[in-house]
């Protein structure tokens, strides 16, 4: 039950027609799926250009990339989701975001709009059952007819999985 | 409106901190027979602006303090009170109080009030003194105290009385035992440490810095690290930005765009002297460590009650200002085992035929790529026989036909100590193992050289600076590495006869009958190498704290600087890799850890081969 305090300030968002918590997110493509964050955390947007292998990483690690004069890692986005991998091309976008002082990068298909995308219009993440781990999605917001994942930042590239290493295969 | 003065204070504390440090190097230097005028000057006036400082901020005590000293400074630089030895000592005791009150001031910390009413008294009393009657004597004028003493009738009787005495008697306590007619320094009851015993071991030094220095200080601006360092940041991407360029002109053709290429080489030779320039901003003059090491030795030798003299040599070699922090913990230990166990004492010493009077000379000057620092003594040299008794006893490798080097390495085994007395300065044997540690972590070696009754020199060496080094690029597979050359001893391509495998320890090769495990990268890094056959491919090989081991490599690709880049800084330490650097064609690069690599090989038996 909201208390009376949140019900008065959603009367007033409507009375003043915007939403106090709406969310600017910048969506890009992976395949034919649409995803959003939270475009404070966005750094910059890069074309992509050829990375640096770190040995003994996980798989969606990519490597090591010099943003100006920077050692920035860089995080395969289909790796990392278990999508089909592609040949990254010189139209494949990098995307630069800041999480918790760290600058990292991540490898989309192409970058799309930013869009404003109120707090309402964000639903859930419906569960897929325990095989699929959905937990960086932090909700599935609706834009028009779109949908797209919003994607919690500090989960996908969160410091406890970047410390692992992987033993390379003899 | 009242103005918060709490912003300036910052700049009161570095200002005032680099007063009190110059002002003790200024009184370590100071020979009573024959001190420049403006050494007196100086020091007064450095003393003079931080009571003017501490005035404006409300600094009580420190203003008291130091105006009381400054009228003692004041009366000796106007010649009615003559300088004398327990007076310097008396000064440096008030330096450490002020340097104490100012850190209270900065943390806000209470100082003992009876320490400096204490101090107080006693400066206030000197500078309460009549005039000596000997001085009085020369027809009442009042002259610079060195002309008096030059005045040879009355030189002897002057110094009788006043000069000071050459007793080494350690058991001196409190200053008044030793009164001078003239100045009657009161009992102390000093919070500082070490008692004001008479000892006179004269603390000479012969300062390579001229006393001209002391009047020249030259304009400067004070900047804060950050700039500097973003500074010399953009000035390494305008390096890069110009190698691609670079790297882009050569593939044209040469004869159209010939103006473009001169161009472009042009902009190569600026870049690099801006580069040069820039990294020179960093480099700090090695003096700030040499004169801490002053009053150390000074301060150590009075403990140990033997008599040093310090010479030092090339203060004005400049080294990054990174590094020279990290010298001064490995300096400071090798001082004091030079005071402690190096040197003699006066009677052994003299027993030996040598001067009683050891001494301790610090180097340093810059030799190829790197800075040379050296710390020796004339004292007994390492005793080759006890090192190799202890490393026995510890069951360190050994043996007696080792050279005279190889024991000297022995010493920088953990827990090394030949000591047999353990002293709260030296012996506890944690030394000399964290000074090697230190000096590598620094990017540097450290060699010995020792002769037994002749003495003992200390070398360290280091690269000039932190963020760049010396690398050989080499190429595994489809990826580029790179090996800091400092490391390298050679690389090799090996006959079939010299790769044998060894059970248990894998693929060794050998090299002058020594055999050494060969690393394949592409094993531990998971990168498909091209060669597979080491007798085709090369074998770098590579040194660390005296293990060796040989990496296996596709080709070398050449030798040059490059700028260390850190990996940890947005990502995490990797295993076997010290950092990261661009190469020309702005790609990263690894650079090897080969400390991290050997330890795997050698210790772990990581299996490579």
């Amino acid at each position: 039950m909201a208390t009376e305090a949140e019900m008065t300030a959603a009367i007033h968002d409507q009375q003043m027609g915007f939403s106090t918590d709406g969310c600017q997110y910048l969506t890009f493509t992976l395949g034919e799926e649409y995803y959003g964050i939270d475009i404070l955390r966005v750094q910059e947007i890069k074309g992509y250009t050829a990375v640096t292998r770190i040995p003994n990483t996980p798989e969606y690690i990519k490597g090591v990339l010099n943003l100006r004069g920077t050692i920035v890692p860089i995080v395969d986005l289909r790796a990392k989701f278990g999508m089909q991998r592609i040949d990254y091309t010189r139209f494949s976008v990098i995307i630069v975001v800041v999480v918790k002082e760290r600058v990292m990068g991540m490898i989309v298909d192409a970058v799309s709009d930013v869009l404003n995308i109120p707090k309402k219009e964000i639903q859930p993440t419906p569960q897929f059952g325990a095989s699929v781990d959905v937990s960086f999605i932090s909700g599935i917001g609706k834009c028009g007819d779109k949908l797209v994942a919003l994607l919690d930042i500090d989960q996908i590239l969160s410091l406890e999985e970047m410390e692992q290493t992987v033993a390379v295969a003899r | 409106m009242t103005v918060d003065m709490s912003q300036f204070h910052d700049l009161f504390f570095e200002e005032a901190g680099e007063h009190l440090d110059k002002a003790e190097r200024i009184l370590l230097n100071l020979s009573v027979e024959e001190f420049d005028q403006e050494q007196i000057n100086s020091i007064f006036r450095y003393v003079h602006s931080i009571k003017g400082g501490s005035n404006v901020f409300g600094f009580n005590n420190l203003t008291e303090v130091s105006h009381s000293m400054e009228s003692v400074l004041d009366k000796v630089r106007e010649g009615t009170l003559p300088l004398q030895n327990e007076m310097i000592n008396l000064f440096l005791q008030a330096l450490d109080l002020l340097k104490t009150l100012l850190d209270g001031y900065k943390k806000g910390v209470e100082v003992d009030p009876e320490a400096i009413s204490d101090m107080s008294n006693r400066l206030k009393a000197l500078a309460s003194e009549e005039p000596s009657k000997e001085m009085l004597k020369e027809g009442g004028s009042i002259e610079a105290p060195n002309e008096i003493l030059t005045t040879s009738d009355d030189l002897s009787s002057f110094m009788a009385q006043n000069g000071p005495t050459e007793k080494s008697d350690p058991k001196l306590g409190s200053l008044d035992e030793e009164r001078t007619p003239s100045s009657p320094l009161p009992k102390t009851k000093a919070a500082q440490p070490p008692e004001p015993t008479m000892t006179s071991e004269r603390y000479t030094s012969q300062p390579a810095v001229k006393t001209s220095r002391l009047n020249g200080e030259g304009a400067s601006i004070r900047v804060g690290v950050e700039k500097v360092d973003q500074l010399i940041n953009q000035v390494g991407e305008l390096v890069i930005t110009q190698a691609m360029l670079a790297q882009t002109a050569a593939r044209v053709d040469s004869a159209s765009y010939e103006q473009m290429r001169n161009g472009l080489a042009q902009l190569e030779r600026n870049t690099r002297a801006l580069q040069e320039s820039v990294m020179g901003i960093r480099m700090v003059p090695i003096d700030t460590v040499f004169s801490r090491l002053h009053r150390l030795i000074h301060d150590t030798a009075r403990r140990l009650n033997k008599q040093v003299e310090v010479k030092s040599f090339g203060e004005e070699t400049e080294m990054d200002k990174g590094l020279i922090e990290k010298l001064v913990d490995p300096l400071t230990h090798l001082i004091r085992n030079a005071l402690d166990h190096g040197l003699e004492t006066p009677e052994q010493r003299m027993a030996k035929g040598k001067d009683r009077k050891g001494t301790v000379t610090l180097r340093a000057s810059h030799k190829g790529g790197s800075v040379v620092i050296e710390v020796s003594d004339d004292g007994a040299g390492l005793n080759r026989a006890k090192i190799l008794k202890k490393a026995q006893e510890r069951g360190l490798p050994m043996n007696e036909g080792m050279s005279d080097q190889e024991v000297w390495q022995l010493i920088f085994a953990p827990g090394f100590s030949t000591a047999e007395v353990v002293t709260d300065i030296s012996g506890r044997g944690v030394g000399m193992d964290v000074v090697k540690k230190n000096v590598e972590s620094m990017g540097g070696r450290i060699e010995i050289s020792s002769t037994e009754g002749r003495g003992s020199k200390f070398t360290i060496r280091l690269p000039l600076t932190l963020a760049i080094i010396e690398g050989m690029t080499v190429r595994v597979g489809p990826e580029v590495y790179v090996v800091p050359l400092i490391s390298i001893v050679e690389s090799v391509r090996p006959k079939q006869a010299e790769v044998k495998m060894i059970v248990g320890k894998g693929e060794v090769v050998e090299v002058r009958g020594v055999y050494v495990p060969i690393v394949r990268l592409h094993r531990l890094f998971g990168v498909t190498g091209d060669l597979t056959d080491p007798t085709q491919a090369v074998l770098v090989i590579t040194e660390a704290e005296g293990e060796r081991i040989a990496i296996m490599v596709d080709e070398l690709l050449g030798q040059q600087q490059v700028v260390i880049k850190s990996v940890e800084q947005n990502f995490r330490k990797v295993d076997g890799i010290a950092g990261g650097t661009i190469l020309g064609d702005g790609q990263v690069a690894f650079i090897l850890d080969i400390r991290d690599l050997t330890k795997r090989v050698h210790v772990e038996g990581a299996p490579v081969g």
